[in-house]
């Protein structure tokens, strides 16, 4: 159960953070930040811009390891049989929607400008 | 009853008449000039100032990478020379990223002193135009420009070349995106240039006469 919850950790760390790096590298793709978090709140967000890329390596990291444990849970409950309950597919479809989500994320700045176009609508 | 009555109508009606009797004197004004398509009032602005450093950014007022650029400035120039009267500085904001009007004034709040005027330009025209000034591909926005004091708006519409630019856009070289450190050591050496003024007019004080 331990192991479990260890796996569930880092996978929910690692999409915590690949979402934060969405949303710093999301930051311009519209009027949002600004209407949410308001002038400072926006400027703050982009100050987190030049850390996006170590933001994606730790949950890339993080990742990484939420999958070995699984898999490798998985290969001893196979072996040696194991007390602990072998990983459920829940379990690996969430590993796997992590795994796409900071797939997104590292490419977030550049999908937002398929997405918006910042020139102004008089200009397109 | 009747005293009570004649006073209660009367101030009624003083109450709805007061905000039709309120001089044009008492309307709030923008803090913020509107320009016209052809930067009319932004060209006489910029010649106006002949003699001094000038700036000119284009900003989206709801792009948080604009506003960085925006705090980052006043942190490296304007908190040390905001007051300088050799330095004016022209932010035009551009309605990029869906932003509107209603964007300005929070926005315009991140440089603020006597020698800035912020202005709002509804067709965005101004990236348009200085796109063609610099000769690239993309629309200009989030850019950063200084003009030396002998830097002369004479097209009709073209603003001129800057003597010095920066910005934060993909698809111009990275060496030239925004750091404000740079940006600011540059304005000190067009500064240079010009003859520093009285202290004590920068002070607001009126000089005296020496002993």
């Amino acid at each position: 159960m331990q192991e479990r919850k260890k796996i569930l950790a880092s996978g929910g760390g690692a999409v915590g953070l690949s979402m934060f790096a969405s949303i710093v590298g999301l930051c311009c793709i519209g009027p949002w930040t600004v209407a949410l978090l308001g002038v400072s709140g926006a400027v703050s967000m982009a100050r987190w811009q030049p850390y996006r890329p170590y933001i994606l390596s730790v949950a890339g990291a993080v990742l990484a390891w939420a999958f070995w444990r699984t898999y490798r849970l998985k290969r001893v409950c196979l072996a040696e049989g194991c007390t602990d309950k072998p990983p459920g597919a829940a379990m690996y479809v969430s590993l796997w929607l992590s795994a796409l989500l900071l797939v997104l994320a590292v490419f977030a700045e550049k999908l937002q400008w398929l997405l918006v176009d910042p020139t102004p609508p008089g200009l397109r | 009853m009747s005293k009570f009555l004649v006073s209660l109508i009367v101030g009624c009606t003083l109450l709805a008449v007061m905000p039709f009797a309120a001089s044009p004197a008492d309307v709030p004004q923008k803090p913020y000039v509107v320009l016209d398509k052809n930067l009319s009032q932004l060209r006489a602005d910029f010649n106006a100032n002949l003699g001094k450093v000038r700036m000119l950014y284009i900003v989206g007022p709801t792009c948080g990478i604009c506003l960085r650029g925006m705090s980052d400035l006043q942190e490296a120039v304007y908190s040390k020379k905001g007051d300088d009267p050799r330095l004016v500085t022209f932010v035009i904001h551009v309605p990029t990223l869906g932003a509107h009007e209603t964007n300005v004034v929070p926005a315009s709040r991140l440089i603020s002193n006597r020698h800035t005027t912020q202005y709002w330009e509804e067709t965005g025209i101004t990236g348009k135009l200085m796109r063609q000034v610099m000769g690239v591909d993309i629309y200009v926005w989030d850019f950063w420009t200084i003009y030396g004091p002998k830097a002369v708006w004479s097209d009709e519409r073209l603003p001129p070349v800057p003597d010095f630019w920066q910005h934060q856009l993909d698809g111009l070289p990275a060496e030239k995106k925004l750091d404000a450190n740079v940006f600011a050591a540059k304005i000190d050496g067009f500064l240079a240039q010009i003859p520093a003024p009285p202290i004590a007019s920068t002070m607001g004080v009126a000089p005296t006469k020496s002993e």
